[in-house]
């Protein structure tokens, strides 16, 4: 026992910068509806490295949403092991943000008052989150509207309302649910903006689920596609960024495009 | 022609369907002036063809003489008045200090009641979404005392406490504590789950998650039970003062039944009624004050 405590202290000292953003072995959840034992997830493992962008692709019902949830901390495995900055998550924690699909932000709180939620409720001093706060509140073009109540705002902008927060509450990790789903095109594309100047600001590790290839292209260092309850697509992207529309031609990124449609079809066309 | 004219006029009302069912001003007089009409031609009705018409249901001239001259009978001179100067049954003066002398008391004790039951509602019920074996526990319980008629309890309270202002305001609390638990914590388990999620993965935990984020988010849906549950504390008052009590508005009802007096008694349930009216739209406006947030 005590041997073991020491080599692991050992390692961590050794690896300390190497130590992944997430390190996940052996997950499997399961969940117990009315009728029968669901399993999302079987057997799945996954590292992430520290500053990376990661997009989770898939479509619907194939627990991309479930496996962003145990990395939160709101889901608990049924098995395996999940260590986010070498620590095991247990619940969750101010450093591991995450962005909801939903309007998920407290109505009943100003702009303002919202975006410093996090650090206030932590008992951090004013004088401490006070700049951050101002600052992601510029950062995501909400200036000038600190005290709007959110009923006030659009859902792009509550949408940046819940980005600032996160960024604001400072957490090493973000999580981001299919955070852009309900939004249009337009105001979608302008929060990805936002999104990526916020993470090249921070370099924070980010992971983002979505079922649109165009936004994981568009996003992301690298993208994996769950299947069968593992990781079963996982391809890195190295277009150079800032990545604008000129992706829409480029030959390497269409061909990623197909693959990535291709794996994604696959298990819809069992289900038809 | 006519025809059309109403075909078109039931468009224009299609058009701005509402499923409107609270009166406007104008509604709410139309209505009274209708139902102070009706009562007026029954009394006449009674009293022309019947020898005690007038005593079963008087004219409201009579309720509004007679009946409000007096409840000066019922001034004990508690507002630095004395008895004798206010002139007492017959008096005008003696009639508004007893409406207003009881009133106020019968007020004190909602008001009291209505605070602690509030709450006392809103930490037990909160407690029962919170912590699962005294949800157990107490949900089975409650959902039976639900079912009791609580008004029939009130002889009960009592006789615990004797005839004072504390059994009335215990009485208060007992009855109306149980609507806003039960909301309470129906409420919560409404909650959407991003709601209490999305600020734990902020870092709130513990007490503060449940008055910072729990409390204030279900607000808006126990708006109605709060104001349903302050007219059962009036109803429930009543009943407490109506078993040996000898102040109160609930007193006075119950004393101008004993004797028959119904013109009296009718002035005093138009306070009373109107009194109700008032705390239900203090408390739905104190709520709607507090949740100016909501969509």
């Amino acid at each position: 026992m005590t041997s073991t405590t020491s080599a692991a202290g050992a390692s961590a000292v050794e690896s300390a910068a190497a130590t992944p953003a997430f390190h996940i072995t052996g997950l499997e959840v399961s969940f117990r509806t009315r009728e029968r034992t669901v399993t999302p997830l079987r057997g799945l493992d996954l590292d992430v490295p520290r500053g990376q962008f990661l997009c989770i692709l898939g479509p619907s019902g194939q627990g991309k949403s479930t496996l962003l949830r145990v990395m939160a901390g709101l889901q608990p495995p049924t098995a395996g092991e999940v260590l986010a900055e070498g620590r095991a998550v247990t619940g969750p924690d101010a450093n591991l943000g995450m962005v909801f699909q939903q309007d998920a932000i407290p109505q009943w709180l100003r702009v303002r008052d919202n975006v410093s939620f996090g650090p206030r409720m932590r008992g951090v001093p004013a004088s401490e989150w006070g700049p951050r706060v101002d600052h992601f509140i510029e950062a995501v073009g909400l200036a000038g509207r600190e005290r709007a109540w959110p009923k006030e705002l659009s859902g792009g902008m509550r949408k940046r309302v819940a980005i600032a927060a996160v960024f604001a509450n400072d957490p090493d990790i973000l999580l981001m649910d299919e955070p852009f789903g309900s939004l249009d095109y337009f105001t979608r594309a302008a929060l990805h903006e936002t999104l990526l100047k916020l993470w090249a600001e921070t370099a924070k590790t980010t992971v983002f689920v979505t079922h649109d290839v165009d936004e994981a292209i568009k996003l992301a260092d690298r993208i994996i596609v769950v299947t069968d309850g593992r990781v079963g697509l996982d391809v890195s992207v190295d277009f150079d960024r800032p990545r604008g529309d000129e992706l829409r031609m480029d030959p390497r990124a269409d061909e990623l495009r197909q693959g990535l449609l291709e794996v994604l079809q696959a298990p819809a066309r069992m289900q038809s | 022609m006519r025809g059309s004219r109403r075909a078109r006029a039931a468009v224009t009302r299609g058009r701005v369907l509402s499923l409107r069912t609270r009166g406007t001003v104008r509604s709410v007089l139309i209505g009274t002036a209708v139902a102070l009409v009706l009562w007026e031609v029954a009394a006449r009705i009674l009293a022309a063809t019947t020898a005690q018409g007038d005593r079963v249901l008087p004219s409201l001239t009579k309720v509004a003489t007679d009946g409000f001259l007096g409840l000066g009978h019922y001034y004990k001179g508690g507002l630095g008045v004395s008895v004798a100067t206010a002139g007492g049954d017959g008096s005008a003066l003696a009639s508004t200090l007893a409406l207003v002398e009881n009133a106020g008391v019968t007020l004190m004790r909602v008001g009291v009641g209505l605070v602690l039951a509030i709450a006392l509602g809103i930490v037990l019920g909160l407690l029962v979404a919170a912590v699962r074996p005294v949800r157990l526990s107490v949900s089975g319980v409650s959902e039976v005392l639900r079912m009791l008629p609580a008004l029939a309890m009130a002889p009960l309270f009592t006789i615990w406490f004797g005839a004072t202002s504390l059994a009335s305001v215990v009485f208060v609390v007992f009855s109306v504590a149980f609507i806003v638990l039960l909301a309470t914590s129906n409420a919560v388990a409404n909650l959407r789950p991003e709601v209490t999620e999305y600020p734990r993965t902020l870092g709130v935990r513990g007490v503060r998650l449940w008055t910072r984020v729990v409390l204030p988010a279900i607000l808006p849906e126990i708006r109605g039970p709060l104001v349903f549950g302050g007219i059962v504390a009036w109803a429930s008052v009543l009943a407490s003062e109506m078993y040996g009590l000898q102040e109160g508005l609930g007193y006075m009802l119950n004393d101008t039944l004993r004797f028959s007096i119904i013109e009296r008694m009718v002035v005093v349930a138009v306070v009373f009624s109107a009194l109700a009216l008032l705390t239900m739209k203090l408390l739905g406006a104190l709520v709607d004050a507090v949740t100016r947030w909501r969509p």
